[in-house]
């Protein structure tokens, strides 16, 4: 098999999309829920349909056979096919968990669109969809009303992205024009510009800006606390500057890479460590745990510079917890703070565990497996990452196992603050986890010990992305003595 | 087919270590979809549990017997592989690992049975039974993991049990406090151990005790020497000195007190303590293999010994002593591991692990117990160690009173100059970032945001 049987990609890419067209149309929010929830499940069908093609193939790049205007558009392959069926599959989640109050159009409209474009990155074929895909799942969050200083520049940043995006696909074009070439923004054109290191820096400051690596730490770590929050996390889960370093700037520019790579490695470790430091001054819970997730990212990123098999596996695992961990703890912590108006972990302790013991589960062991508890995914991902760092560079890769273990500090204090202590008076009536939400929350925790049980059926999911990436990095030079 | 030849020594040491997390993990997503189960149901299930696990290895010691074997491996293949790093999944006994794993089932189902009553209609009795079951499969799994690797998971395991059970008391908002210093320090400590293991692969390329290890337990031979061994041999004492209390990181100890007695038994007065112990001795060849590595852990040994006694004889409640004996038990057994005394090691564990098991359990009523000795001796009970304090001149005693007093000023130099120093460098960090963000320089970003706005 050398393409795709059926236009599975587009369809799961324009479905959320005419959806969220629908859901304008529609009056009752109830209404518009059902269509958001049938054409993410949708999306997450034809995704499960993208996987099994492609691990039939051994994770080779199927395109689809459909072109429209003489282009190749989609093709998916075992980088994204993953990421296909994971990215709908926590957008769903978010969906059926979340707190009513939240879920009302505007909400659903913005989830349909980001999970649009951010399906539309991952498999597209061509960088205008590339762009297209990340500036329109940006776009509900530059549209969101103000929050302070934090989020104008976290917005800039942003916008730097996309702009440092846009300045990469120009230049690149700009030179296959020059080059005569036909087709200016197919992804196998951008070796055009291999050679450009303008197109190799844009392309590496756009990844920086979007993960949050130092010096954009802070405005990502904003962005994620402030406003919809469960809207930024599903921004986040995206990890679209993950995607950008493994899917373009490593691959095709190899040699460029080898120089800029251990650099940016210790940049990404420096920002993992920093965060995790910086999260001894958070307290408010929000924000001490955007402050994890962002360092958490960084660790991934730096895991995938490693160009190592051990560190790259463990990033691309990593992705896959950070992303579900990220999920269960927003929502968890989202619904708290719906039931208990706003003030969940406002106070020292809040002793919900009494009220929530379900919601104390969830919480409790999402937070561990982010900081690689063992029984769960993340003890693999963890490990693997940690070996590929510090076989590179021993003294600079010993920040990520202290960085982990500050973080995983911080996940427990945030874990004591919002379930241990003295119970409330006025919290006595709040509600354990509802049906939806208990059944939601279970089927990520049940992915994350399952993989983490047997996780070699993870590490075989992710072995093709694994060894792509692989084969187009320079090999790490390890300083190892 | 014979049933004899189904059942074999490998299937019964996996049978003794799988038992426990199978039901913990059964319960526990039972629960999670709403199933609670009545007291006495979830208490015969484990004394099944435990029943079942001390059969299964009853079994296996005795196959091992009648096979003349002093060590046995069971499980082949890889938990997962990359490249050429690979977990193996193998679970392994030796003469070292036998008796703790014994210790382990045994105290873990009377510690069962003791809590049935001593929870009783508490609200956090599933939640007990639950945690003691994760703990025992942590605990068996650390004893019988056949390489580093696996032996990190069943430690960290330990570590979120032991934390969670801290916490048991969860109105309370001291244990809460506690637990999170009790993690904070059992994390740091365990990057010793994650450190320790990288370089035992990189050196051996893997981690696997029959790589790094020649010979059989207690006569091994180390695969690494010279600085390496020395290297390695430091960080895995770091590790060992978390989760055994040794000086200067003994103060999460009495913290750890505020969990219920039967967890006190099984976490600080028999198992969790001595994995720290365990760890040593697992690795003493490598600590034999470098003699300075061997000097530190004598120095910790002996200091938190020291240490231990002196706090002890200040502590007021009967928790708090017992822990700080625990902590000075455990530094001379750390000493011994550094003297290379690997038999009297692994027999000072055992002894201590089930008199100190039995002292906390009857800590509860240890005032009731002492006023019947104090009538039965006609009133007439000493105090003991009194000759000691004697031989010192009265302002040592004074001063050294005020020392074991404060715990040694060791949490108090810990939070000064260590955590103190880490919190004060992140609030003028984040103070600096929100100044910047306020000055001129974001200005043309806040105005093109207002017209961005507009």
């Amino acid at each position: 098999m050398t393409e795709l049987a059926a236009p599975v990609l587009t369809a799961a890419v324009v479905l959320p999309l005419a959806a969220a067209l629908a859901a304008i149309r529609v009056r009752q929010d109830s209404h518009a829920q059902r269509v958001t929830v049938a054409a993410i499940g949708a999306s997450l069908l034809l995704g499960v349909e993208a996987v099994r093609e492609v691990m039939s193939t051994g994770g080779s790049l199927l395109p689809e056979r459909w072109m429209w205007l003489g282009w190749e558009w989609f093709a998916v392959d075992g980088l994204s096919a993953v990421l296909m069926v994971l990215f709908p599959a926590l957008a769903l989640v978010t969906l059926l968990a979340a707190p009513r109050r939240d879920v009302d159009r505007r909400f659903l409209i913005t989830a349909l669109v980001i999970v649009s474009g951010t399906l539309a990155t991952y498999s597209s074929q061509n960088l205008l969809v590339f762009l297209a895909g990340w500036t329109v799942s940006l776009l509900p969050f530059l549209m969101r009303g103000r929050h302070g200083p934090w989020f104008a520049i976290s917005r800039f940043t942003m916008m730097g992205s996309a702009g440092a995006l846009c300045v990469a696909i120009t230049i690149n074009g700009m030179s296959a024009a020059g080059a005569g070439q036909a087709d200016w923004f197919s992804m196998a054109g951008l070796s055009h510009g291999a050679g450009n290191p303008w197109v190799f820096g844009a392309l590496v400051s756009a990844a920086v800006l979007r993960t949050g690596i130092f010096p954009a730490h802070r405005s990502v770590a904003a962005s994620l606390g402030a406003g919809a929050v469960l809207l930024s996390t599903l921004l986040m889960n995206a990890q679209m500057g993950l995607f950008l370093m493994a899917r373009l700037a490593i691959p095709l520019f190899r040699d460029m890479a080898a120089e800029v790579l251990p650099w940016l490695f210790g940049l990404a470790l420096f920002t993992c460590l920093y965060m995790a430091v910086l999260g001894l001054a958070e307290r408010k819970p929000g924000a001490l745990l955007a402050t994890v997730f962002v360092s958490q990212s960084a660790g991934l990123f730096a895991g995938l510079l490693t160009a190592t098999a051990e560190g790259v596996t463990g990033a691309l695992l990593q992705w896959i917890v950070l992303t579900v961990c990220a999920t269960v703890l927003t929502v968890v912590h989202r619904c708290l703070q719906a039931r208990t108006d706003g003030h969940a972990g406002e106070e020292a302790y809040m002793g919900l565990a009494a009220r929530t013991p379900r919601f104390a589960a969830f919480f409790a062991v999402s937070a561990l497996a982010l900081v690689g508890m063992p029984g769960t995914l993340g003890f693999s991902g963890e490990d693997l990452l940690m070996h590929g760092a510090l076989s590179v560079h021993p003294w600079l890769g010993a920040a990520l196992p202290i960085a982990i273990a500050l973080n995983a500090y911080h996940v427990f204090r945030l874990f004591a603050r919002l379930f241990l202590g003295k119970e409330s008076g006025s919290l006595s009536s709040v509600p354990d986890a509802l049906p939806r939400e208990r059944w939601a929350l279970s089927a990520c925790l049940v992915a994350l010990v399952w993989l983490g049980v047997a996780p070699a059926q993870a590490v075989y999911l992710r072995a093709p992305a694994a060894r792509a990436i692989l084969g187009h990095a320079p090999a790490a030079e390890s300083h190892f003595p | 087919m014979n049933f004899l030849s189904v059942v074999t020594p490998e299937l019964l040491l996996v049978c003794t270590v799988l038992a426990p997390g199978i039901v913990f993990l059964v319960v526990a997503a039972a629960w999670l979809v709403g199933w609670k189960p009545a007291e006495k149901t979830f208490a015969r299930i484990t004394n099944g549990t435990f029943a079942f696990s001390a059969l299964m290895f009853a079994a296996l010691l005795l196959r091992m017997f009648q096979g003349g074997l002093t060590s046995l491996s069971a499980g082949k293949g890889n938990w997962y592989e990359v490249h050429t790093f690979r977990i193996p999944l193998t679970l392994f006994v030796d003469r070292l690992s036998v008796p703790l794993v014994a210790l382990t089932v045994v105290l873990c189902g009377m510690v069962g049975v003791f809590a049935r009553r001593y929870l009783h209609r508490d609200p956090g009795f599933y939640r007990f039974f639950l945690l003691l079951h994760l703990f025992a499969f942590a605990a068996l799994l650390v004893f019988t993991a056949a390489s580093f690797d696996l032996l990190i998971g069943g430690w960290e395991l330990i570590c979120v049990t032991s934390v969670l059970l801290i916490a048991f008391f969860q109105q309370r908002p001291a244990p809460a406090k506690n637990s999170i210093r009790v993690f904070a320090t059992y994390r740091a400590c365990d990057v010793g151990l994650i450190l320790g293991a990288f370089l035992l692969h990189h050196a051996t390329g893997s981690t696997l005790y029959e790589s790094v290890f020649s010979g059989s337990w207690p006569t091994q031979g180390s695969a690494v020497q010279g600085g390496l061994a020395t290297a390695i041999g430091c960080l895995l004492l770091f590790a060992a000195m978390g989760k055994s209390a040794q000086v200067p990181f003994s103060g999460w100890m009495p913290r750890a007190m505020e969990g219920p007695t039967p967890s006190s038994a099984i976490f600080y007065g028999a198992i969790s303590v001595h994995v720290g112990a365990y760890l040593l001795l697992r690795s003493q060849p490598i600590l034999a293999a470098s003699p300075v590595a061997s000097a530190v852990v004598v120095a910790v040994g002996v200091c938190s010994a020291l240490h231990g006694t002196l706090v002890a004889r200040a502590c007021t409640d009967a928790k708090t002593s017992l822990a700080y004996s625990s902590v000075s038990q455990l530094g001379l057994i750390v000493a011994e591991i550094g003297f290379g005394f690997s038999w009297l090691a692994l027999a000072h564990i055992a002894g201590h692990a089930i008199v100190r098991t039995l002292q906390f359990l009857k800590a509860p009523s240890a005032l009731h117990e002492f006023h019947g000795m104090h009538a039965a001796a006609g009133g007439h009970l000493a105090p003991t160690g009194s000759h000691y304090e004697r031989l010192l001149p009265a302002k040592a005693q004074s001063w050294l009173y005020r020392l074991a007093f404060d715990r040694g000023h060791l949490d108090t130099v810990i939070d000064r100059f260590f955590a103190g120093a880490l919190t004060r460098f992140a609030v003028r960090m984040t103070s600096l970032e929100v100044r910047w963000a306020h000055t001129r320089t974001m200005a043309g970003v806040l105005r093109s945001e207002r017209r961005f706005n507009d």
